[in-house]
């Protein structure tokens, strides 16, 4: 009986980072399974021509909660709430997060989202709206039911558990730094997690302004998106895509962060390759985030003007995002490459990063985007950017961290070979889709012409490969917790701070005492004999 | 709190409650918005509300008994509260962004092509500024010069070792914050009788439906920033903030309020004095 208390006191009333970390990463593998579920029924539907599904309303509502879950449910809980949760206490040698009451909300809050997105997909036929949401499809004339009403309360509590989440991100790493930690020494994942929950800050409550508004229309009588009463649909686009694009990059930087530690340790280096240039290249990728939301609403019937300036100001981001890859592939330069599962996937990430950087700076065009907007082109892009940018940084960096948390090891072999048929049935999956964007394919419809069966088919095989791989990982994990291979000494160099200490997995606590020895004011010195923590 | 200056916090229940508050309450009205359930969903409503006004009242009181009682707020934690409210404001002004983005893009924006310019649209009557509006703008503003004299005068309470002296203090920081809060109420009483007697509803297209939501949920801020001043009040009046005591609450309380007000003050531009066109009738500047 004791045992039942304390085992619920420690799971459902936790203030501990470690343990909060553990069920967002629960969480999240969950989530993904369920969204690779989603994913497979899209896929199902694709592999031949005509209906598989009766209903294109069911197809509709897989395709939006295909989306919601993988971005709200998967990236950012395993990104934010699994690894920054885990690891920035560790980095930061602090006992704790700055709220760590708040963190525990930010889970069970998440947890009710889920709950309330699920209840949408149950009901009334579902949210068959995308996960853009626009009106008047997502209006109450469309969509009378009450799929739409819960899924606009569950990214409401998603997006105030994130809120507070990046909150409490935020306060931890700008200033719970001990002393001889200046902020330009803060190792890269604090530093890309920080800039990620300021972004969070900002263009979060954007979007619930926006959501708000389209309950209000749909249940109180107003018009923001409805002609009627003079409104405008676009009104909602502009304010869905100023938070929209923040969130990709909410998305990705964290997965900016990871890599650089993954391809620093991997590479048996000291040193990041220009840190300190990575991390303004980092703050520009946040800042220049927030002003180019038009390049996904070229087609709205924008001013051509309008339209020059949203591609100059896409078409600059790629700069700072080429400091970073080929800072990357600099500190790989010279130093010893380990032949880590890890660094599989770091490797994986830089090409399939930059590639669909590459169709990004594409679609970045104006003139070119009215062609390829809301065809498989993009599609193509944003799974070359999240299936194999962020889903491999979120791979290696749990490959690379998979010890600390639970101390015990996956098998290397396995591991590399479950990379090499992901690496497969990823690219298998999605690059026909830039082919049959090219030739004109529609995205979230449910049919296509027979002559673009060929391409549909071979992807459709590429994603049946993706999910024998996803359960191939999930074997792996598996027999690493049963077979218990202990770790002992971590083979990582010195100047990563979240392996110092004693055992794996680290204990409940950290340490009581401030291991650094220096005094907390002491922010200015610079009478470093350390080089501890100099990612 | 080993010897890192920080708070280790205990296992605190309040967190699971507050989210089941929200799932409760959100899923509550869902029903209620389609008529689901009938009589079960005033019900669920009513539950799901006190669920999450117990957890989060129950959370603040951890606080203070933290606080106050056993002491665990040192400078670094105090940094962190400080900062990290002010950053929850930061969130709350993006959240009046969009509406402002709202009230812009039908003025002056894309709308205002099929308004013909017209702002009010023509049918619709603005509110006369230099009345109702501007007696708010006031009181609002006073209010705010109020809670920031009681601040300084909390702060001089809890430095003051006299005990007669103190005293005085917290009797200044007491009557201070006292009409700070007594005219955020007669703001509200004001603000709910312009919009009883106000000429267009929330209904009355584009502009009656952004003024309304930037408006009203402007009210709920205040609503919510007078609470917490009520709160400080009975924590002032209790003893809470002297003897070396810091005053983190109220602290974050005034700037909640400074907040509130500093939104007002764009409302009544862009919400009062614009659309009159600040002069009857005639344009001081052209777009």
């Amino acid at each position: 009986m004791l045992n039942t208390v304390y085992w619920f006191k420690r799971w459902f009333l936790s203030t501990n980072h470690k343990d909060i970390g553990t069920m967002y990463f629960m969480f999240s593998i969950w989530s993904g399974l369920m969204g690779t579920g989603l994913s497979i029924i899209i896929r199902m539907e694709l592999a031949m021509p005509g209906k598989m599904l009766e209903d294109g309303q069911l197809y509709n509502l897989v395709v939006t909660a295909h989306g919601l879950v993988m971005i709200f449910f998967l990236v950012m809980p395993m990104m934010i709430g699994g690894f920054g949760n885990w690891l920035i206490p560790l980095m930061l040698k602090i006992p704790d997060m700055a709220f760590a009451r708040m963190n525990n909300l930010s889970f069970w809050l998440l947890m009710g989202s889920m709950i309330l997105l699920l209840g949408s997909t149950y009901v009334d036929g579902g949210a068959g709206t995308g996960w853009t949401i626009y009106p008047p499809l997502s209006s109450i004339g469309y969509h009378s039911g009450r799929a739409v009403d819960f899924l606009i309360f569950s990214l409401h509590a998603g997006g105030v558990s994130s809120i507070l989440a990046s909150i409490n991100f935020l306060i931890t790493t700008a200033l719970m730094r001990t002393g001889v930690m200046l902020i330009l020494r803060s190792s890269m994942l604090s530093w890309c997690l920080g800039v990620t929950s300021f972004l969070l800050v900002v263009a979060m409550p954007v979007l619930a302004g926006g959501l708000t508004m389209l309950l209000f229309d749909r249940h109180f009588n107003t018009t923001f998106f409805d002609p009627v009463g003079l409104g405008d649909p676009i009104l909602f686009i502009h304010l869905f895509w100023f938070f929209g694009h923040p969130e990709v990059y909410i998305l990705i930087l964290p997965a900016f962060g990871i890599i650089s530690h993954v391809v620093k340790a991997g590479s048996s280096k000291l040193q990041l390759f220009g840190k300190i240039p990575m991390m303004h290249a980092v703050t520009s990728i946040g800042f220049l985030g927030f002003i180019v939301w038009g390049h996904h609403m070229f087609t709205v019937g924008m001013n051509v003007d309008s339209r020059a300036y949203f591609s100059t100001v896409t078409f600059i981001i790629a700069i700072p995002t080429g400091v970073k890859v080929f800072s990357w592939i600099a500190t790989m330069a010279g130093g010893y490459v380990k032949n880590w599962p890890m660094m599989y996937w770091a490797g994986g990430f830089l090409f399939l990063f930059t590639l669909g950087g590459l169709t990004g700076i594409v679609l970045a065009s104006a003139s070119l985007d009215v062609v390829l907007h809301d065809t498989y082109y993009v599609v193509a892009h944003f799974h070359y950017v999240l299936s194999m940018g962020a889903v491999f940084a979120m791979f290696a960096g749990f490959h690379y961290w998979y010890p600390l948390f639970l101390g015990v090891g996956m098998n290397p072999l396995w591991s590399k070979s479950q990379f090499m048929s992901m690496f497969l049935g990823v690219n298998t999956t999605f690059f026909p889709q830039h082919f049959l964007g090219m030739s004109g394919m529609p995205r979230r419809v449910q049919d296509y012409p027979d002559t673009m069966h060929g391409f549909n088919m071979l992807s459709s095989w590429g994603s049946i490969l993706s999910l024998m791989s996803l359960f191939f990982f999930l074997f792996i994990v598996w027999e690493s917790l049963l077979s218990k291979r202990c770790l002992i000494f971590p083979m990582v160099r010195h100047t990563e701070s979240e392996w110092h200490g004693r055992g794996f997995p680290r204990s409940f606590h950290n340490e009581a005492q401030n291991p650094y020895g220096m005094s907390f004011e002491d922010k200015t010195s610079d009478k470093t004999k350390v080089h501890w923590g100099l990612i | 709190m080993g010897r890192t200056g920080y708070q280790l916090l205990e296992r605190s229940p309040w967190p699971l409650e507050v989210a089941f508050g929200v799932l409760g309450l959100t899923s509550s009205a869902v029903m209620f918005f389609h008529s689901e359930m009938g009589d079960m969903v005033p019900l669920l409503m009513g539950l799901s509300f006190l669920t999450l006004l117990h957890g989060v009242v129950r959370w603040w009181m951890d606080m203070v008994f933290e606080s106050t009682f056993k002491g665990q707020y040192t400078s670094f934690v105090i940094l962190n509260i400080r900062w990290g409210f002010k950053l929850f404001v930061l969130s709350e002004v993006f959240f009046f962004f969009s509406f402002f983005w709202a009230w812009f893009y039908a003025g002056i924006g894309e709308i205002s092509v099929k308004l013909m310019g017209k702002w009010p649209p023509v049918g619709v009557k603005a509110i006369y500024p230099w009345r109702i509006p501007f007696l708010n703008l006031l009181l609002l503003v006073t209010s705010g010069a109020f809670s920031q004299s009681s601040k300084w005068a909390v702060k001089c309470h809890s430095k003051e070792l006299d005990v007669k002296m103190g005293r005085y203090y917290q009797l200044a920081a007491l009557g201070l914050l006292l009409v700070s809060i007594i005219l955020g109420t007669l703001f509200l009483y004001v603000q709910s009788q312009e919009y009883y007697w106000c000429s267009y509803s929330i209904s009355d297209g584009v502009f009656g439906c952004s003024f309304y939501m930037l408006t009203g949920f402007h009210g709920m801020h205040v609503m919510a920033g007078l609470i917490f001043l009520v709160v400080c009040w009975f924590r002032i009046l209790l003893f809470h903030f002297s003897y070396r005591h810091t005053c983190v609450g109220l602290l974050n309380a005034v700037y909640y309020w400074h907040f509130v007000d500093i939104i007002w003050i764009f409302l009544y531009f862009l919400v009062y004095l614009w659309p009159h066109k600040l002069l009857t009738g005639t344009w001081l500047w052209t777009f």
